[in-house]
């Protein structure tokens, strides 16, 4: 891995500017982050079914049911 | 919470079997087959595509042919694909963004037995549509297969959205859908539907189907509802495309030029990077998150804000993004 260690070192003085943004909640597509309310014109999660209480519900009922329970 | 088998091993519950009908049924196709992510989706399908005779002597079998095989990959394709395919070891060609004349040069000068043509149904960072009707209409004069990852198709276009297919109306033996789950359906993992003797080959064969965890169980039922929800709840979708319809206008109206505006992604292209970066960061100020997609995901001088709409956005909050964008090029 010395391919590696020269290229980390190397990134030490050349890092690359980047934002990797860490929200305490996930766009539906309002979210929050640094405290702040924030309109997401960026998620893929289109229909905001990612956060509806109907999916929700049916992800919290889910068991290895057998074959015609569901 | 997890799945701790693989597939294969004792991990197959009806619960997927169920999902994978849904799906199957939802593109029309014979049957279908989940995948932890839609990255690995590709990565292991794309593989497997061109290696069954190689993996299937494993079980004794000898190709009575030496097949040969070629890929054909829009330049725009997402990394997934690419990825795969030259994972796969083929022979691949990558042509010029939806452009049908370089497409045709390159497939008709192909010795392949198997071409297969990869397209992104709607391409992430452009926000236009594969033209699917043109490209089967290759794949059926060169005698090719059409493989399209419907990422962002998927739940989102067509009447029922089923996807980039229903979109242009378009069903073909020839077309094997890929498709995520982790965007409009709001959960995990990625799938293709296909004709039954592909995915009976893709389970024994596919190794990223069959030697890895598949999605945790809560998440298989949840995107059973998120599937029935997109069918009967068209609200949301009506909403969603009200809005992109209501910022496509604003956009017009204020004097902005935007290159696609056939799906919910609209980039405007801003040029250069640091006045992009600029744009992303006063929007940030006022309570907006957009995507400032930049070098290396576009080139060099073709930075652009890519604007994703969605179906609970209020015009209210459009209004805000497109009055602060106004504002903030007005005091460049």
């Amino acid at each position: 891995m010395h391919d590696l260690k020269v290229l980390a070192s190397w990134l030490d003085s050349n890092e690359p500017s980047y934002e990797m943004l860490t929200p305490s909640s996930l766009p539906d597509p309002c979210f929050v982050l640094d405290g702040r309310e924030q309109v997401s014109f960026s998620t893929n999660n289109y229909l905001a079914l990612a956060n509806s209480p109907r999916v929700k519900a049916r992800a919290r009922g889910a068991r290895p049911l057998r074959r015609g329970q569901l | 919470m997890g799945n701790c088998e693989s597939r294969l091993l004792g991990g197959n519950l009806e619960l997927y079997e169920q999902l994978e009908t849904k799906l199957a049924a939802l593109k029309g196709k014979e049957s279908a087959l989940i995948f932890a992510t839609g990255y690995l989706t590709n990565l292991g399908v794309l593989t497997a595509l061109v290696r069954t005779g190689h993996l299937a002597r494993a079980y004794g079998y000898r190709s009575p042919v030496r097949w040969t095989h070629e890929y054909f990959s829009d330049e725009y394709n997402h990394i997934s694909i690419r990825e795969g395919i030259r994972a796969s070891g083929a022979p691949s060609r990558s042509y010029r963004h939806v452009d049908m004349n370089d497409l045709e040069r390159k497939i008709a000068a192909s010795t392949a037995d198997i071409r297969i043509i990869v397209t992104d149904g709607v391409f992430s960072q452009h926000g236009d549509i594969a033209p699917l009707p043109d490209l089967l209409d290759l794949a059926e004069r060169y005698d090719a297969f059409v493989y399209v990852d419907d990422a962002h198709g998927t739940g989102v276009l067509g009447p029922e959205g089923r996807g980039t297919a229903e979109h242009f109306g378009v069903s073909n033996p020839r077309l094997i859908h890929m498709g995520t789950l982790s965007k409009a359906y709001g959960s995990i993992g990625g799938f293709v539907a296909t004709d039954n003797y592909v995915t009976r080959i893709l389970r024994l064969g596919c190794p990223a189907f069959g030697f890895t965890s598949t999605l945790p169980p809560d998440q298989a039922a949840a995107l059973l509802e998120a599937i029935d929800m997109v069918a009967d709840e068209p609200d949301r979708r009506c909403r969603l495309w009200e809005n992109q319809s209501y910022f496509v206008s604003r956009m017009r109206d204020a004097g902005f030029s935007l290159p696609a505006t056939a799906t919910p992604i609209v980039p405007l292209p801003v040029g250069d990077e640091a006045e992009c970066a600029r744009l992303a960061a006063g929007l940030r100020v006022a309570g907006i998150h957009v995507d400032a997609i930049t070098f290396p995901a576009m080139p060099l001088g073709q930075a652009r804000l890519r604007f994703i709409m969605n179906a609970r956005h209020t015009t209210a909050q459009i209004d805000q993004a497109l009055d602060t964008l106004v504002m903030l090029i007005a005091t460049r």
